[in-house]
């Protein structure tokens, strides 16, 4: 666009992807892992939970610092038992709370696994957060499994033309897949664009059987 | 019916996507390239995977070319392209086979009739204009992007009609999407090369198994910077593999995929999930030029069909259709055989 990049822009640009998305009747895509159609698809499924903080100041950045330190033990004992978890990280990014994970199986599962496991743990961290679910999680399974599942982000394809099928299927003009993209991004503020597997394809089981690991 | 179209056809409807003087006895396709030598070494679980030959172990000497995309008689390393890579693998005491593979992951049809009607949309046109009024404000309110450039002096392309047409038909949308994100690579030893078409191959346990497979270049991929494309020649890649093999090998790792229940075996307009299992098959190490052993892969076949016992075709019509299509067109170049490798580009 030939506006010089400034505030006038960047309004122009919220305005026209709202338009779209109004003219097109644009839903948003839900977030998660894609659906699996085969065994590969069901290992190595990613989660990009986003928690937005309610106190977002340094020191509500301080409270889930501390609220996560305090309950390390319970985190780490719970994602070893849960045993689907290849790898989980909690990441404080611009106020929010990211958790980030690698896990096998159905998504309500292990979320449903993982909060009767770490149940109590989590209580303490989700309260720090804007809009928690009913306390306590482990209480309120099916409820806490929702509101992961909206705070999930978008996981889009890395291959185009899977791209351009997820967000365009309409579509009957290439020169429109950038603003099927931006009214879907315009919905969907956090998005996966990639993971990479060193491993595709193989489970925690698996890979601790084959390393011989003792699980 | 799709088999009532003949290698001949489509052949004759992609000789139409050719920009003018095509120079008689070279490749309509791929039409720049060098030649090169080297051998493939199978890794250590190759052979769990596959019976052929070629994944035994030991060393298989390799005739290989690397090549630009285009069918246009004047050269152009310098413009971003479909890249190949044919490798030629003269297992000892076996077959020569072969493996052909392309930088875009995709084939942009499914069937002969969708191959004629992709190459006719791909037919040379002038590069259409767009007004003032188009390009600064109906594109920009419409959220579109400013068209894609094309090098200087360039005046009749079909990107354009490719690009329309894929608008319109969705199985044709990854090919084009992938073709127009096409890199000029540093070399031709660093970009990911995809034999795109799904194969059968033969287990020792006699399971066969839907694979695919792609060249990954050791080095990484790495693509020009655009500030530095005006500075290079219209054959630097030719002239940057020579000094290469003459300091250094160039190597690829073969990895093959493992298709599961679901995925498309008979169509390569459709890529499979990178969450598939993959197994990484060998090494190619690429070692020296072609010519000055006496190899002239100009003339040389490479055929995506002359595939070795324990590797068989698909049901995919695109790939069959290649083999006759090329083995036709080699044919009229007055093109050779499959050359027994004794002496030069044998590994001694």
């Amino acid at each position: 666009m030939s506006l010089p990049n400034g505030p006038i822009r960047q309004l122009l640009y919220r305005v026209l992807t709202r338009f779209w998305a109004w003219r097109e009747n644009a839903k948003p895509l839900p977030g998660g892992a894609l659906p699996s159609r085969a065994p590969s698809d069901n290992v190595m499924r990613t989660m990009n939970l986003v928690m937005p903080l309610k106190n977002r100041t340094a020191v509500g950045r301080a409270e889930a610092v501390m609220a996560i330190a305090a309950c390390l033990d319970e985190i780490y004992t719970g994602l070893d038992n849960v045993g689907t978890v290849h790898v989980a990280r909690f990441t404080i990014v611009d106020d929010n709370i990211l958790m980030f994970s690698f896990y096998d199986g159905d998504f309500r599962t292990y979320i449903r696994d993982f909060i009767m496991t770490l149940g109590h743990a989590f209580d303490g961290i989700v309260e720090l957060v804007e809009n928690p679910p009913p306390l306590p999680c482990w209480r309120h399974v099916d409820e806490f499994i929702e509101w992961v599942h909206e705070r999930d982000a978008l996981q889009l394809p890395s291959d185009p033309g899977e791209l351009a099928k997820l967000v365009g299927p309409e579509m009957t003009n290439l020169e429109d897949l950038p603003r099927f993209l931006a009214v879907q991004l315009g919905e969907n503020r956090n998005v996966q664009l990639g993971a990479y597997r060193a491993y595709p394809g193989f489970s925690v089981a698996q890979i601790r059987r084959a390393m011989e690991a003792g699980w | 019916m799709s088999v009532e179209i003949t290698a001949e056809e489509m052949l004759d409807a992609f000789k139409e996507d050719a920009p003018p003087g095509h120079v008689r006895d070279t490749r309509w396709a791929h039409t720049h390239g060098i030649g090169v030598l080297g051998h493939f070494v199978a890794s250590t679980v190759a052979k769990k995977w596959s019976a052929a030959a070629f994944m035994q172990g030991g060393t298989v000497p390799v005739i290989c070319r690397f090549s630009n995309g285009s069918s246009d008689p004047k050269r152009h390393d310098n413009w971003p392209d479909t890249r190949g890579l044919a490798v030629k693998f003269h297992p000892p005491g076996g077959e020569p086979h072969d493996m052909l593979a392309m930088t875009i992951s995709v084939f942009g049809a499914r069937s002969r009739q969708e191959f004629l009607d992709i190459s006719k949309a791909f037919v040379p046109k002038p590069i259409p204009k767009k007004s003032w009024f188009q390009l600064n404000v109906v594109d920009p309110l419409h959220l579109r992007l400013p068209p894609p450039s094309f090098p200087p002096g360039v005046t009749e392309s079909g990107a354009p009609g490719l690009a329309a047409f894929a608008g319109t038909h969705p199985y044709a949308r990854a090919f084009v999407l992938e073709g127009g994100a096409s890199i000029v690579p540093v070399s031709w030893a660093r970009i990911e090369y995809h034999a795109v078409h799904t194969f059968m191959a033969l287990g020792p346990d006699g399971v066969k198994r839907p694979v695919r497979f792609v060249w990954q270049p050791v080095d990484g991929v790495f693509p020009v910077p655009p500030v530095e494309l005006p500075e290079l020649g219209p054959d630097f890649l030719g002239e940057e593999m020579r000094r290469r093999l003459a300091r250094e090998s160039a190597r690829f790792t073969l990895r093959m995929t493992l298709g599961e229940p679901g995925d498309e075996l008979a169509d390569p307009s459709v890529n499979w999930p990178k969450s598939r299992r993959s197994v990484n098959m060998g090494m190619l190490t690429i070692e020296k030029m072609a010519e000055p052993e006496g190899v002239d892969v100009s003339t040389m076949s490479f055929n995506p069909m002359r595939l070795p016992p324990g590797v068989e075709p698909s049901d995919d019509v695109i790939l069959h259709a290649r083999g006759e299509i090329y083995s036709l067109g080699c044919q009229e170049r007055g093109g050779t055989g499959c050359p027994v490798l004794h002496g030069p580009g044998a590994r001694k």
